[in-house]
């Protein structure tokens, strides 16, 4: 049993505290508990049940007389208002300087994000980890592609990710994909476009179940991913490994969910000892201990968790090295798509195939940027119109003609593009605003700089040259890039380095200040790249647990 | 709906769902499944096949004229054709009434003015009811009061675009207007997905 607290007798000790339940706490739950330790993760939302706590499959219109014009039929902004929070909220305040805005997506559910993703799961490749030794900029990561890759390929095997070998400069194959899913026909033009242009594609790779695997169904395309799966064919961290966690092991795994950590606290010795949080439902303040922490709120979450328990920064660097990428998207309509056949279905929702970078291809061009972007092309197959019918002039039969023609023919090109780490790109907690318990909140500092602008403009030109490629038509370029946060990829306020100095974290995600406090979320990232994050965030995650469990045999924890 | 082969049913879809550590999910139990799938079969393509015989509608405001009248408008918005039924099939005129009888009194005067407009349009340039009108003239006075409909000024033209967007409304959200003129094949359980078999966009 546990290990028995000599004060108060009645408090277990667990071997390790997770603090937060998506993908880098549900991944070194995963890791740890099948190993033997006794872990207790907490997690600030509620566990939504399967079944009942999701929209799933939506009810179609003509199932209600009022056609969903009276009230919402599509449960899915419901749920999502549930257990998300897009922006500041009155409870979990954050501010931001005047005039520069962030867009905050926080998750509060068991499974955090990933319960809202997209499943794009793309590896980073050996440049991605030699910034600085490329180009002065940032820093090199402490580890190496060869490290980390084994743990991509766990990650990939665990979760099922769906792909081919493509031999991209950009994205290094894997070894075990799922089948890709067979390209749309919106994908095959899309892609036509882009070679016109001199962009090649790939087939996507997306944590999707082309199959079935590992006990779950294949995907039954049924084109509502963003309601939550009803046959968990794609990954979240909740119903792939926190409930059949708690179903196998429910002596040594524990889930406290609603609770909120504020502190993460400290003993005699420096090491950490416990996490302090508030019961959400009673909001009484409780502490649960642990041998070892370990932080995986997402990111900035995290980073205030330190912040506010003043742990782990003599570096001085917790908040600083943010990191976001930039997101820039543009729609147009494709000729070639108009009156498209729409007989096939949507897929797997989204894209089929994506554009890594290809500067890889243009090495004598001369760029005013530095890094590179990469594009996630798509257009879907709805259930509506995709061009307001209201906005399209006559009637008769040239009018259904003509909304036809529209439906299926737009194509969305959206980008994440590196950023460079600067010194005014930082979080710290606001001095005076606090959230509902008391605890400070973030205030958020991400102002647009040179390298962004340069970038945005080179990413408008290749819309422009792909969209000329597919003679399209009703363009539609932005005038600037989406607003900070866009991408729900925050990163590197933690970061991992080779120096105490100069990083929090070493090549293990482990404190240098708290051995016994891990940061296994994208805070430890050193540079942001220009691929998804959550790929990564497992890979590091399930290295860091494996490390742990080393390290505990060897008793330095 | 063409083309039910494709569908697996909810029950196949959720069979395979075993874990990976080789017990079941809790969440997962028959009983959950049971309660639960009566209430979510309620949203499958199942349900839309139905072929329960409707009691005739039963207008609550407009009258049987004014009725046929929003049906013929509405038809010759978005007809019948080759391609698939229209907006009189699609229910639209059931919508319309639904809809206008839950409105506020202003809204419902634009369309009681306008549909009586209309009756005198048809009135003064064919000295004939509107639904007594030819196919022809009928149009000719859609064509009409469509002029300017993306700033109508007239009651006419505020009319049409008022039932317009209605006919749009109604029909886009109708089984025959997402499964048989869009050919929607989403938000059900689908076998496979074949991708695109069209070799003018392969080349
Ligand atoms: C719409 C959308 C699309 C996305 N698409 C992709 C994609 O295609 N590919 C990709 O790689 N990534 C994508 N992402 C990002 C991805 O979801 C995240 O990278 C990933 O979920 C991060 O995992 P995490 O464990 O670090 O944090 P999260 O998933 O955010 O989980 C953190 C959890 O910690 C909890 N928590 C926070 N603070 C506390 C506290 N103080 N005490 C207790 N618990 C706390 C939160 O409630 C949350 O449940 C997407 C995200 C969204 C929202
Ligand atoms: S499209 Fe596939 S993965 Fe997405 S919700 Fe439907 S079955 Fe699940």
């Amino acid at each position: 049993m546990f290990t028995q607290n000599r004060r108060t007798q009645s408090t277990p000790v667990y071997d390790v505290v997770i603090v937060g339940s998506g993908a880098a706490g549900g991944t070194a739950a995963w890791v740890l508990v099948q190993a033997g330790l006794r872990v207790a993760m907490l997690e600030a939302g509620p566990l939504r049940k399967h079944l009942v706590d999701f929209p799933y499959h939506d009810p179609f219109p003509y199932t209600d007389p009022y056609r969903g014009a009276r009230e919402e039929l599509s449960k899915s902004e419901e749920f999502a208002k549930k257990y998300s929070m897009n922006g500041s909220t009155p409870e979990e305040p954050y501010t931001t300087p005047e005039k520069m805005p962030y867009q905050w997506f926080r998750a509060r559910n068991v499974g955090g994000r990933t319960m809202f993703w997209g499943r794009f799961a793309n590896r980073f490749n050996e440049d991605d980890f030699k910034g600085y030794s490329r180009d002065g900029h940032g820093k090199d990561w402490p580890i190496s592609y060869q490290e980390i890759s084994p743990y991509y390929d766990k990650a990939e095997v665990f979760m099922g990710v769906c792909g081919a070998k493509e031999n991209h400069p950009d994205l290094p194959d894997a070894d075990n994909f799922l089948p890709p899913v067979a390209l749309k026909c919106s994908d095959v033009v899309i892609r036509k476009a882009a070679d016109k242009a001199g962009i090649p594609s790939i087939r996507v790779r997306r944590a999707m179940l082309t199959k079935a695997y590992n006990g779950y169904p294949a995907c039954h395309y049924c084109n509502g991913c963003d309601n939550g799966c009803e046959t968990h064919s794609f990954y979240t961290s909740a119903f792939r490994q926190v409930v059949p966690l708690m179903e196998k092991y429910p002596r040594t795994f524990r889930l406290i969910p609603n609770a909120m950590a504020h502190k993460i606290n400290v003993n005699a010795k420096g090491q950490a000892s416990g996490v302090s949080y508030i019961d959400k439902a009673t909001g009484r303040e409780r502490t649960v201990r642990g041998r070892v922490i370990m932080a995986a709120c997402g990111t900035l979450e995290t980073t205030r968790l330190l912040l506010h328990s003043n742990i782990a920064n003599s570096s001085g660097m917790v908040g600083r090295n943010f990191l976001e990428h930039l997101d820039v998207g543009a729609q147009a309509y494709f000729p070639e798509l108009f009156f498209m056949d729409r007989e096939a279905g949507d897929g797997i929702g989204g894209s089929h195939i994506v554009i890594p970078w290809f500067g890889y291809f243009r090495k004598d061009e001369k760029r005013d940027f530095l890094r590179g972007f990469q594009i996630e092309p798509s257009s879907r197959i709805r259930m509506r119109p995709d061009r307001n019918a209201k906005r399209i002039a006559g009637f008769g039969s040239d009018f259904k003609k003509e909304v036809r023609k529209w439906t299926g023919a737009r194509v969305v090109l959206a980008s994440h593009g590196e950023m460079l780490p600067s010194p005014n790109k930082f979080v710290e907690l606001d001095p005076t605003v606090k959230d509902k318990w008391g605890v400070p909140a973030l205030k958020i500092h991400h102002p647009l700089e040179e390298n962004d602008i340069n970038m945005f403009k080179y990413m408008k030109r290749t819309y422009e040259e792909i969209f000329d490629a597919a003679k399209g038509v009703r363009i539609e370029l932005p005038d600037a890039p989406d607003v900070a946060g866009h991408s729900i990829h925050e990163m590197g306020t933690a970061h991992m380095g080779d120096d105490p100095k100069t990083s929090v974290l070493n090549r293990f995600n482990q404190s240098w200040d708290v051995k016994n406090l891990f940061v296994v979320d994208a805070a430890s990232f050193t540079s942001g790249t220009h691929k998804n994050p959550t790929l990564m965030i497992m890979a590091l995650s399930w290295r860091a647990s494996e490390y742990i469990l080393s390290e505990m045999k060897k008793r330095n924890l | 709906m063409a083309d039910e082969d494709n569908n697996v049913t909810r029950r196949d879809a959720l069979k395979g769902i075993a874990v990976g550590l080789g017990t079941s999910l809790p969440v997962l139990n028959t009983s959950v499944l049971a309660q639960t799938g009566a209430a979510q079969d309620g949203h499958s393509h199942a349900q839309a096949k139905s072929t329960e015989k409707k009691a005739p509608y039963k207008a609550k405001f407009f009258k049987a004229d004014q009725m046929a009248l929003i049906g013929t408008i509405s038809e010759l918005i978005i007809p019948t054709d080759d391609h698939s039924p229209g907006a009189i099939a699609a229910e639209v005129p059931e919508f319309i009434d639904l809809m206008i009888s839950e409105s506020p009194a202003e809204t419902k005067k634009l369309w009681t003015d306008g549909l009586a407009a209309m009756e005198k349009l048809s009135q003064t340039k064919h000295q004939k009811a509107f639904n007594a009108a030819s196919p022809d003239q009928q149009t000719a006075i859609l064509t009409e009061v469509s002029k300017n409909e993306m700033s109508p000024k007239t009651l006419e033209e505020r009319f049409f675009r008022a039932i317009k967007g209605m006919t749009i409304d109604g029909y886009y959200t109708s089984k025959i207007g997402i499964h048989q003129e869009l050919k929607y094949k989403g938000n059900t359980y689908l076998k496979e997905f074949k991708g695109c078999t069209h070799p003018e966009h392969q080349k």
